[in-house]
């Protein structure tokens, strides 16, 4: 069976790979970045472009190494460089005798060229999307719980270890009536691990570019290494809101995209491509519901959520709200990464000791 | 004679206020004759030149000019295209034998080195410039209340009445108390109470502080102000009306129910008219232009005994060197000495008075030849005190008469030698003195009295000043009907007379005038454009178009090494060096303008897209300067928007009038496309030219293309730059406007032509780290060598040159 690449996405990985089952193709997906792929794309690619692409590049090197012929790439039609990774990439393995081909995946008439190159039929591909959408659910729900769970966690490591056990039945989960059973069970799994009822943790928001903050090799394990530093995260990019957002479904919820307009109106009047717009809004969102600090991350020179940044601080000075700016490229280390994390947190705690003396 | 002997308006004289009444009301459309005696039109206005120097007979400085001023305002009802007027810096300095302090545009200055001086009245000295702040902040309000009572609606006179009231009351103590009682209140120092000391109340004291505070102290336009006098005439002929200079209006014609109907002229012939405005001297007006009997013996008895501003007493002197040399700026010297009583300032008395000095060249250097300068020495002087000047009853200038105009300048002199200037003879080259005497007979004024009536408790009992006068139809409309002459009290009087006449035969006229004078149309701002990113799109165009809406536009410098540094310090650091230096371009605006515009560039083609960067920028802007400085924005659009649409909503933004913004857009447009215009290229051998692309804000900047520009002229290499001209093409995959455009120049680009490409790109250049691939790609297809340079803020010069000059090499073998 022919074999499809799909770049990694952190868990939601386990989604996508189960969607394009349908395609009757193998999906040759992982969860995250390795430094290998990251070698290989840093080492092919234009020196300016952000860490998404250097990562999605090498990636996609990757598999045309281990004989992969396909593979796909979102190519929307925002103002971002994004919109042209998809053919710079397809060059880039061209050049280099690779004979991998990358479909694009954006919003390009009704039936994508992917649908239309595997024409899937119309039972498969109505319960692979299914299924893709109830595991992009179970996915956010694990995620949830795991960030307010780890927080509180008594014992280090055990919200992980679940949290992965968890992610394992998902992925092993085939069938729509399976993954809602699962999605059942959640919660009630997580409430196993010994916690601490009376802990009032700090809550800081993760915002910013998507890849990066899913990725969990390109973030330096943002979330957990915040968790087990006792903090409460909430991270702002979920993709079930997400295809919401580009659905339409539930405008008037607080993620729709006019609500976050709306939110963002005095701040921010153009939508500037990628998620600036929701960095600004969530931002605001942090400020409104007293969260101790947030953290915005972005891969180096990223067009977006760069030039929203005096706009953050903007807001950081009238809502006294500290931002943690985190720019990620190939070069960042884990251990400056961690000290500035741990610098943060400290300070907030102080923030929180003088408030509330 | 062919002289219509009917027209809508005569006006008799041509200083600044009938110069202004005649535009005004020949812009309305009416038909309007002017009659000046003099062989030139000026009145306090004018200047004359003497062996290439130009001297402007009396005036000191403007004020009221600055953009959203009164004058300004009713200069641009008349025309956009008059003088510019540059604010003053320094304004004022107190020379004495025993101090010498200089009053700026920043008074704080002034004011920190008093109580240097005086620490023990340091309490009194931050109060009395605490009040001329808040003095100077509430004239402001007086800007916009410059309509007569007259023209105004029982409505309008109740809220006048009101706002008036509650204007005067928190400075009701200021204007009553002189200024010699006034002072003592907030210091006891003699040496403090002489430098501040004046003869009036404490208006005239903290009044030009207050002017300093709010920055209204304006240099005559460059020129002199001869520039302002041949300006309106202008207007004023190219509006169908009429000067007639050389020509003494003999008599005001009154019929029998004593409505004016015209004048007489010296010639004998009459013109007649529906209304007269006299902007001349008053009490000739009344003695010897109207028939006996017409105006009241107490008017005139009150018009005899009024008090009236001194004359002044000039020496204008052509220097053989530049002033600067002698120790003077632009500021206006005030020169007293210690040894002589307060009271005896103005007396008028050579040895005692004060004495002005003002070198105007160093203010324009137009006003003298290269290398020389002009000095202007003035102090207060009297026509009729005890006959000081020596003249018979009829103003004869005899013998005795220059004889005493010489001492008094030798005394002048002598002591300005003494006090400032040493040595101030042995650089004079022309000499030119006025007496009060002069100044009666070049301006008919009362006295030879250069402001009118004082604004004294005396004269606005007597009801001196007035628009009406007992003849009906005739109007004052010069400084005789205001209290405290000047230029700008003058031209209210003006503007005045012409609201009463536009309102009876021009009403709609009349509503244009009226917003104007009260400020609730149009107001010209200061609008700060940076010289970097969006400029570059579009050259001239924004300029263009603000200074056709009558707004002045204030553009940065070009970029430097300073304006890198600045950047560094204030910008985002992971921002591309294009948006750095715009950051640094728009920090050295803010605060010195009142908008700066900062539009949201969403496409610069149709067809494409902008940079996501550019859809930012007035919120960016916003969080960054948006707390010193207002930004003005716009949306542009071309993909959904014609510019020229753009340009019209931009227009509305700013309260223009449609069809002034129409004109304006047309002009601006017209401006683009020059500046977009690629430069001829000169005749010769035609050689293969090396190419460089990249996005205009990068090719035409300074800093970041100047170097390599000049680098590749000393190498001798023919270079084009790649055009950005807004010229519509086939989209093809790349969608950013710029880089489209790129992309699209080299895919026709003609090989057999070019040497060579150089693509120039900013450091963290989002579009480019996608764009150079394919340029690279396409470039190779057509066999076309190619060098990349990257210019960030810490550009080597050396490194640079020398890459180049090895390409440049590389492709000439």
């Amino acid at each position: 069976m022919t074999a499809l690449a799909i770049p990694p996405w952190g868990n939601y990985s386990i989604a996508l790979a189960a969607s394009v089952e349908c395609l009757r193709v193998t999906p040759w997906s992982t969860r995250c970045t390795t430094p290998e792929i990251m070698k290989l794309g840093t080492d092919a690619s234009p020196e300016f472009s952000c860490l998404a692409f250097k990562a999605t590049t090498g990636y996609f090197i990757k598999a045309a190494m281990e004989g992969v012929e396909y593979g796909v790439m979102v190519n929307s039609v925002g103002t971002c460089r994004l919109r042209y990774y998809r053919e710079l990439q397809q060059k880039i393995l061209r050049d280099r005798g690779f004979n991998l081909f990358i479909f694009g995946l954006g919003y390009d008439g009704i039936k994508p060229p992917l649908i239309r190159h595997f024409d899937p039929t119309m039972g498969d591909f109505l319960r692979c999307c299914g299924r893709a959408f109830f595991k992009v659910h179970a996915v956010d729900a694990i995620e949830k719980l795991a960030w307010e769970t780890r927080a509180r966690e008594l014992h280090t490591g055990d919200t992980t270890r679940l949290m992965n056990t968890c992610l394992k039945d998902l992925d092993e989960a085939r069938t729509v009536p399976a993954i809602r059973a699962l999605s059942r069970t959640i919660p009630a799994r997580f409430h196993t691990v010994p916690t601490d009822a009376a802990a009032r943790p700090l809550k800081i928001g993760l915002l910013g570019e998507a890849s990066i903050l899913r990725d969990s090799y390109l973030n330096h394990n943002l979330e957990e290494t915040l968790g087990s530093l006792g903090v409460e995260v909430q991270n702002f990019f979920l993709l079930g809101n997400e295809l919401a957002k580009i659905f339409h479904i539930g405008f008037r919820s607080p993620d729709s995209r006019d609500s976050l307009n709306r939110l963002a109106r005095p701040y921010l009047k153009s939508r500037v491509g990628g998620h600036a717009l929701e960095s600004v809004a969530y931002t605001l969102r942090c400020a409104q519901e007293h969260y101790d600090g947030v953290i915005h991350i972005a891969p180096t020179g990223c067009m977006p959520e760069i030039t929203i940044r005096p706009i953050l601080r903007k807001i950081s000075q009238d809502h006294s709200i500290p931002i943690l700016e985190l720019s990620f490229d190939e070069h960042s280390s884990h251990v400056g990464i961690v000290t500035r994390l741990e610098a943060f947190t400290d300070i907030l705690r102080e923030r929180r000791k003088q408030a509330s003396s | 004679m062919g002289r219509p002997t009917h027209c809508d308006v005569v006006i008799i004289g041509g200083g600044i206020a009938g110069l202004t009444a005649a535009a005004l009301l020949s812009k309305a459309g009416l038909r309007v004759e002017l009659f000046e005696t003099e062989s030139q039109a000026g009145g306090c206005l004018a200047s004359f030149h003497r062996k290439g120097f130009t001297f402007d007979a009396s005036l000191e400085w403007l004020n009221q000019c600055r953009p959203g001023g009164f004058l300004a305002r009713i200069q641009h009802a008349i025309g956009n295209d008059g003088p510019r007027y540059v604010p003053l810096q320094r304004i004022h300095r107190y020379k004495n034998t025993g101090h010498n302090y200089l009053l700026t545009s920043n008074p704080l200055e002034l004011r920190d080195q008093l109580i240097q001086d005086f620490p023990h009245e340091s309490k009194g000295i931050q109060k009395l410039f605490r009040d001329a702040e808040r003095l100077g902040h509430h004239m402001l309000f007086l800007d916009n209340r410059m309509r007569s009572v007259k023209t105004m609606s029982p409505r309008e006179l109740l809220h006048h009445g009101l706002a008036m009231t509650g204007w005067v009351w928190p400075i009701r103590h200021m204007v009553s108390t002189p200024a010699a009682r006034g002072l003592t209140r907030y210091f006891k120092t003699r040496e403090l109470l002489n430098l501040f000391h004046s003869d009036g109340t404490m208006m005239s004291v903290l009044v030009p502080l207050g002017f300093a505070f709010t920055g209204d102290f304006q240099k005559p336009p460059e020129g002199g102000c001869a520039v302002m006098v041949d300006w309106l005439c202008r207007k004023i002929t190219e509006n169908g009306g009429r000067i007639t200079l050389n020509q003494r209006v003999r008599e005001v014609l009154v019929n029998a129910s004593k409505k004016a109907t015209g004048v007489r002229l010296a010639t004998g012939d009459t013109v007649h008219a529906r209304y007269v405005i006299a902007a001349c001297d008053v009490e000739q007006l009344f003695t010897t232009m109207l028939p006996p009997a017409s105006v009241p013996a107490r008017i005139l008895k009150r018009l005899r005994h009024a008090d009236l501003y001194y004359s002044s007493f000039s020496i204008y002197l052509g220097l053989d060197c530049p002033p600067a040399s002698l120790g003077l700026d632009e500021s206006l010297v005030r020169l007293t000495e210690d040894s002589i009583p307060l009271e005896d300032r103005v007396s008028g008395e050579a040895h005692s008075t004060l004495i002005s000095v003002l070198a105007p060249s160093l203010r324009d250097p137009s006003l003298a030849p290269p290398g020389k300068g002009t000095l202007l020495i003035q102090c207060p002087s009297y026509l009729s005190h005890h006959n000081q000047w020596e003249t018979g009853p009829g103003l004869e200038r005899g013998e005795a008469y220059r004889r005493y105009k010489q001492e008094f300048t030798d005394t002048i002199l002598d002591r300005v030698e003494r006090l400032l200037i040493p040595g101030l003879r042995r650089h004079i080259e022309v000499r030119e003195v006025a007496t009060p005497v002069t100044f009666h007979r070049y301006t008919g004024n009362r006295d030879g009295s250069i402001m009118g009536h004082k604004p004294t408790q005396k004269n606005i009992h007597a009801r001196l000043a007035t628009l009406t006068t007992p003849v009906k139809r005739l109007l004052l409309g010069g400084q005789w009907a205001e209290y405290g002459g000047g230029v700008p009290m003058a031209t209210k009087a003006a503007v005045n007379a012409s609201l009463m006449i536009l309102q009876e035969m021009r009403p709609d006229a009349f509503t244009a005038l009226k917003t104007v004078v009260d400020g609730t149309g149009f107001r010209p701002l200061t609008i700060g454009i940076p010289r970097a990113l969006y400029y570059f799109y579009y050259p001239s165009l924004f300029e263009t178009f603000f200074t056709q809406l009558g707004h002045t536009p204030v553009m940065s410098g070009a970029s430097t090494r300073h304006t890198v540094e600045q950047a560094v310090l204030i910008s985002e650091s992971e921002h591309c060096l294009p948006l750095k230096l715009l950051d640094a371009h728009l920090a050295e605006l803010a605060g010195k303008v009142d908008r700066l515009f900062v539009p949201r560039l969403l496409s610069g083609l149709k067809g494409h897209i902008a940079c996501p960067k550019l859809s930012a920028l007035p919120d960016v802007a916003e969080a960054q300067f948006g707390n010193r400085t207002r930004i003005l924005s716009l949306d542009i659009n071309e993909t959904i928007t014609p510019l020229r649409d753009s340009l019209l909503e931009l227009g509305r933004r700013l309260g223009a009038e449609e069809a002034l913004t129409c004109t304006a857009a047309d002009a601006a447009l017209a401006a683009l496309a020059q500046a977009r215009r690629p430069p001829v290229r000169p005749p010769g051998p035609a050689r293969k030219r090396l190419l460089v692309i990249s996005h205009p804000y990068n090719l035409h900047d300074d800093y970041i293309s100047g170097p390599i520009l000049a680098t590749l002229k000393r190498l001798d290499v023919d270079v084009d730059l790649m055009p950005f001209d807004g010229e519509e093409m086939p989209t093809g995959n790349i969608k950013w406007d710029t880089c489209g455009k790129m992309i699209h120049h080299l895919k026709t680009l003609d090989a057999a032509e070019c040497a060579a490409v150089i693509q120039l790109t900013s450091f963290n250049c989002g579009c480019d780290s996608i764009v150079m691939e394919f340029n690279r790609d396409i470039l190779k297809t057509k066999g076309i060598p190619t060098m990349t340079l990257v210019v960030d803020e810490h550009a080597a010069q050396a490194g640079t040159d020398t890459r180049l000059e090895a390409f440049v090499d590389s492709t000439r073998w």
